[in-house]
């Protein structure tokens, strides 16, 4: 884990959107999971609404996520008086009631617990927050057909050659491009419509 | 956009930057006339950040994952399960049952201490405040009496035993071995079954404010507990 980056020096890497850099600023911010997830200790009823360990891993997870898209998008730029663990304690928390009360929703309508008030009430920057939720990307590529996602999974994360895909899926390397191009244009015609306002 | 797919590689050549001059020039300059083309190029560029972008938050994700593996065991957050609370209060009243039931059991059936089996003159004298060289006939009867019906009720005659502690508490002794006395009629008349009685002389022996024949709490506590079982057994 490397011992010390600076907020810009950690902006820096994610920015690159080099592998080995993305790599070393998710596990610097790693250190700031406890911070970041402290709330969920600390709730009461976190034993009612299942809120353990893997559910820390998970909410921790997004915020991650969601940060680094913000980067990404210019939805986060480093500011005097602004600091990324804040920052990141700010979304988790906002992700954090989120969840807790669809949960607690879920729990109302099951019959089983009361609907208890919301402890806390929404603050100024939890608002402003919610226009950089990120997480487009996931949802687009949920949107692709499998076919079009096991392909484009094949080719991007796993990197492998049209060839490759070819033996795989028993087709030539040629009719592995022309998927592979048709499946491309279909996930821009998905990323307009995630894109377009309202 | 039906482009053909040598088109569309050689526009991700492109934009990766790996076209030469010529063919990189041809390509801006259909950029330019065709608005189409254009925003085709445009639109493949889009996607390729986004997939870019997919394929880093991907890694991303492993990484975390690693991390949640390594660190597992450090610090965890303690899982409770809806309802587990109150299984512990089931666990703790069940407990706490079993263990009134055991105390209860222990006070029932445990022996109770008779009063001064081993009472000597001395502590009789002291009781009755009397000189110290001799006791009165009556007296000293009245005491080997007791003594008599302690050996009765060791060895389990309690009937005998019952006869010679009521001649002792009929007879003018010290409030001491009085005391002594009716206690050890409750015991005797308790382990003849005779409830009634039992109760009759330890009301009276708890009814002294400051008794000289001094009892222990435990065991007012059994011969309460073992009046009450005998009461519901019979």
């Amino acid at each position: 884990m490397p011992d010390k980056m600076t907020d810009q020096k950690l902006i820096d890497a994610i920015r690159s959107k080099h592998s080995t850099e993305v790599e070393r600023a998710v596990t610097f911010l790693y250190r700031h999971k406890t911070y970041v997830t402290s709330f969920v200790r600390t709730d009461i009823q976190r034993g009612i609404l299942g809120f353990d360990q893997s559910f820390c891993d998970d909410l921790f997870q997004e915020v991650v996520l969601a940060f680094l898209e913000n980067i990404w998008h210019g939805l986060f730029t480093l500011q005097q008086g602004v600091d990324i663990k804040t920052y990141l304690w700010k979304l988790s928390h906002r992700k954090y009631l989120k969840l807790r009360s669809s949960e607690l929703r879920r729990l109302n309508r099951e019959g089983n617990y009361l609907l208890l008030a919301d402890d806390f009430p929404a603050e100024p920057d939890q608002i402003l927050a919610e226009t950089e939720d990120g997480a487009l990307i996931d949802k687009v590529l949920n949107k692709l057909d499998q076919a079009a996602f096991d392909f484009i999974r094949m080719f991007h994360y796993e990197e492998r050659s049209h060839r490759e895909i070819g033996d795989i899926l028993g087709i030539s390397e040629a009719a592995a491009k022309q998927r592979y191009y048709r499946y491309r244009l279909q996930l821009a015609e998905l990323i307009k419509t995630y894109e377009l306002p309202g | 956009m039906n482009y053909p797919v040598e088109l569309l590689e050689q526009i991700d050549r492109y934009l990766a930057g790996q076209l030469p001059d010529v063919e990189r020039r041809a390509i801006e300059h259909q950029m330019e006339a065709d608005s189409t083309f254009r925003e085709t190029v445009h639109t493949m560029q889009h996607t390729l950040v986004y997939l870019e972008e997919a394929v880093l938050l991907n890694q991303a994700k492993q990484v975390m994952k690693r991390l949640d593996q390594e660190h597992a065991l450090l610090n965890p957050i303690p899982v409770y399960q809806i309802g587990q609370r109150q299984r512990n209060w089931l666990t703790t009243g069940m407990m706490a049952a079993l263990l009134f039931m055991a105390s209860g059991l222990y006070l029932a059936f445990s022996t109770i201490d008779l009063a001064n089996a081993d009472i000597s003159p001395q502590v009789h004298r002291e009781a009755l405040a009397t000189p110290t060289e001799m006791l009165r006939p009556s007296e000293k009867q009245a005491l080997n009496d007791f003594i008599s019906a302690n050996g009765f009720f060791i060895n389990g005659e309690y009937e005998m035993a019952i006869a010679y502690y009521e001649r002792t508490a009929a007879a003018p002794v010290s409030d001491y071995l009085r005391e002594c006395t009716w206690w050890n009629l409750s015991l005797a008349y308790l382990k003849q079954g005779n409830v009634q009685q039992a109760k009759r002389y330890f009301n009276q022996y708890k009814a002294i404010s400051k008794p000289h024949f001094q009892t222990g709490y435990l065991d007012q506590l059994r011969l309460n507990v073992q009046l009450l079982w005998a009461e519901i057994v019979a």
